[in-house]
């Protein structure tokens, strides 16, 4: 058989033809150049691929499971119900009383509390609700991308188009900034700036797979 | 009873502190003298810097450190473990930011937040290095080199004097009014770049990039973006894809290297030299020599110095006022001429080329596209499968066709003006003015033979082929037909 540019997507998945695609490479650059660019992609997604443990979750479904088929007994806040009533009232009377201020630590989070320095006019950090929000809506950020990312992976599996590989080297280059801003997240959930970046990276991420869906139905 | 709502308060209690959330911030002020050619780096991240500059030898470093966290002390705490290093040394000063590897308490950890933000001021002649990462710089009045890197942050560099190298990333650069040549590199992040009394290199992805009133040349590379240059001058060297690249007002000879993407050049001084695929070329006012390659590409300009060469196919090309001639070569695209001074060679292939005022000879090469063409000193055309017509050609006239009929209209005085037409499964029509000259042999199959004129015959008579003299005849004819009638006839009548 004459080995063919063609038959190069079929070399990667069948590995007896790979010494003959080597033979190929050596002679065609087109295809050497798709052959390293697929080399690098998958070099990047195994270092983008991430994994960990649940320790925890085989034994709770097992618990769930075991717990099913027991006749229903009172749960122990049922009987404790007088405890509990009172605890809600004194947290609601609390929470009346704290919610002023809570507003003010929303509305003017900068204000330092030390004498002597100047506030900036901008804020710095986000407030305990505020950072609820943010990830709140991070996270519904996320799954839209994440299902527009499988809308998307047709077209962007595309080998031999140049399109495709441009808008999956975008992808990545945005992946790889996410991961970074997410990593110095870890240690400054408040910052804002790192919030803004971070948002703003998603809206990249969401904008480009938008872009590569609106362009492939245009096509 | 009491104890266990005891238990429960204390329990909602701390869930509450643990909402409340305290800012410290504390002032960093230290001025240190700078030996003379020293340079200032400063490494840092996780927040802003401005960069000013001032005639003094000495370096005022003013930082900001800001913290959040649960309670005041834990704020001041971290604030305080926050360390500002200044390095002096005889070949530079050194500053760097220090963050604590951790928190205090394994508690606190994800409940602190930070940053610095830096206020420089250094003398003016010191050459400034700055790497940087999450936050904005800003330098204005560098009178030396710099070195400027950041990364998700607005990089904005003015009013200097210098070689300047500034990088970033996720984040715009703004460079404005340096003396000096200066490279940007940047990804993802819009570059705009203004008043360089320098050479301007330019590398960027995924973003736009501006350039306007650059002196000395610029080099462009950029990729899935649009490149604007307007008002400059020197060499200029721009590669892009998929996004459009426009220049405007170019002193110098320019060279544009675009992929899917539209390609605008109007008001280069130079010479030019334009190459897309899957975009668009616009062109206008070019005063020197133009070359455009193309592929699939629609082609339109306007007054070229010349010459002009196109190469094209799949879009149509439409050029007019050209000095010193053009050639096109295109296929499967319509190609228009217009205003040329000098000849014109056009090939293309299923597609109609049409030329007007056409000062040198008219070469078309064609295959199943008409050709339809006026006012040109002469014109040589091979076609097929369509009509050829030529109106108000003042040279010679030399026309191969197949299955398509021809019309020529000659106004040739003076000289030998030869007329060669060679068609077939069609007609063959002649127009000449009324003091033509030719020696006539027209032949023809299944079809007559008429003409307006006074013929002097030689030989037998006969209705498809016919040998005569037209005026004096002094310069050749010959129309050859198959299949279709042939008239020579005179103009205007």
């Amino acid at each position: 058989m004459k080995f063919e540019c063609g038959d190069l997507d079929r070399a990667l998945e069948v590995s007896e033809l790979m010494p003959e695609a080597r033979e190929h490479l050596k002679q065609c650059a087109a295809c050497r150049r798709e052959y390293r660019l697929w080399n690098e992609i998958s070099t990047t997604a195994r270092q983008l691929h991430e994994a960990w443990d649940s320790p925890a979750l085989w034994p709770k479904i097992r618990s769930v499971l075991q717990a099913e088929p027991k006749p229903e007994r009172t749960p122990a806040w049922r009987k404790q119900w007088k405890v509990w009533a009172v605890a809600a009232t004194l947290l609601v009377g609390i929470g009346l009383l704290l919610l002023p201020r809570l507003q003010e630590a929303i509305s003017t989070p900068d204000t330092p509390n030390v004498a002597g320095t100047s506030s900036p006019a901008d804020r710095d950090f986000l407030t305990e609700q505020a950072l609820r929000d943010v990830q709140r809506t991070e996270t519904a950020y996320r799954q839209s991308i994440e299902k527009l990312s499988q809308l998307a992976q047709p077209k962007l599996a595309d080998r031999s188009s140049a399109l495709a590989a441009n808008y999956k080297e975008k992808l990545l280059l945005i992946d790889s900034a996410i991961s970074e801003t997410r990593s110095n997240l870890d240690h400054n959930r408040f910052n804002v700036r790192l919030q803004t970046e971070l948002a703003d990276l998603y809206r990249e991420k969401q904008q480009t797979l938008q872009e590569l869906l609106t362009r492939d139905q245009k096509n | 009873m009491i104890r266990k709502i005891s238990a429960s308060l204390f329990i909602l209690f701390f869930a509450c502190s643990a909402f409340a959330r305290e800012e410290y911030t504390r002032a960093f002020d230290q001025t240190i003298s700078l030996r003379p050619g020293a340079r200032v780096f400063l490494e840092h991240r996780l927040g802003d810097i401005a960069v000013h500059t001032h005639p003094q030898g000495d370096v005022i470093v003013h930082a900001q450190i800001r913290v959040s966290a649960s309670d005041t002390n834990e704020a001041k705490s971290f604030a305080d473990r926050i360390q500002i290093l200044i390095e002096p040394s005889s070949s530079q000063l050194s500053i760097r930011t220090r963050y604590p590897e951790r928190p205090s308490s394994f508690l606190g950890f994800h409940n602190i937040s930070y940053f610095v933000r830096y206020e420089l001021t250094i003398p003016e002649t010191a050459p400034l290095d700055i790497r940087n990462s999450f936050g904005a710089v800003s330098v204005t009045g560098l009178k030396a080199d710099g070195d400027i890197t950041t990364s998700h942050g607005d990089l904005e560099f003015r009013d200097a004097r210098g070689t300047q190298h500034l990088q970033n990333a996720f984040a715009a650069i703004r460079v404005t009014n340096n003396t000096g040549d200066t490279t940007v590199e940047n990804s993802n992040g819009a570059v705009n770049a203004a008043d360089i009394a320098g050479a301007l290199t330019i590398r960027d992805r995924f973003a736009n990039v501006t350039a306007a009133r650059i002196a000395k040349g610029l080099t462009i590379a950029n990729s899935n973006g649009g490149v604007e240059v307007t008002d400059s001058g020197g060499l200029g060297n721009i590669r892009n894809s998929f996004g459009n690249v426009t220049v405007r007002s170019f002193r110098g000879d320019l060279t544009v290297n675009n992929s899917n993407g539209k390609v605008e050049a109007t008001n280069v001084d130079g010479s030019a030299e334009l190459n897309t695929t899957f975009g668009e070329v616009r062109f206008s006012d070019v005063k020197r020599q133009l070359s455009i390659r193309a592929n699939n590409s629609r082609i339109e300009g306007a007054r070229a110095g010349g010459p002009l060469a196109i190469q094209n196919s799949f879009g149509p090309v439409n050029v007019s006022e050209i000095q010193n001639g053009v050639r096109i070569q295109s296929g499967n695209g319509e190609v228009s001429v217009a205003n040329i001074h000098g000849g014109a060679n056009v090939k293309t292939s299923f597609a109609l080329v049409q030329a007007t005022d056409i000062a040198g000879l008219l070469e078309v090469e064609n295959n199943n596209g008409g050709v339809r063409a006026s006012r040109a000193r002469g014109a040589t055309v091979r076609t097929s499968f369509a009509p050829v017509i030529l109106d108000a050609i003042s040279g010679a006239v030399q026309v191969e066709n197949q299955n398509g009929a021809v019309e020529a209209t000659s106004t040739a005085q003076g000289a030998c003006q030869p007329v060669m037409i060679r068609t077939s499964f069609s007609s063959i029509r002649v127009h000449l003015l009324p003091d033509a000259s030719y020696r006539v042999a027209a032949r023809t199959s299944f079809g007559k033979i008429r003409t307006d004129f006074p013929l002097t015959v030689s030989g037998s008579l006969s209705n498809d082929e016919l040998n005569g003299v037209i005026g004096g005849g002094r310069c050749e004819m010959r129309l050859t037909d198959n299949n279709g009638g042939i008239e020579i006839l005179k103009s205007g009548a």
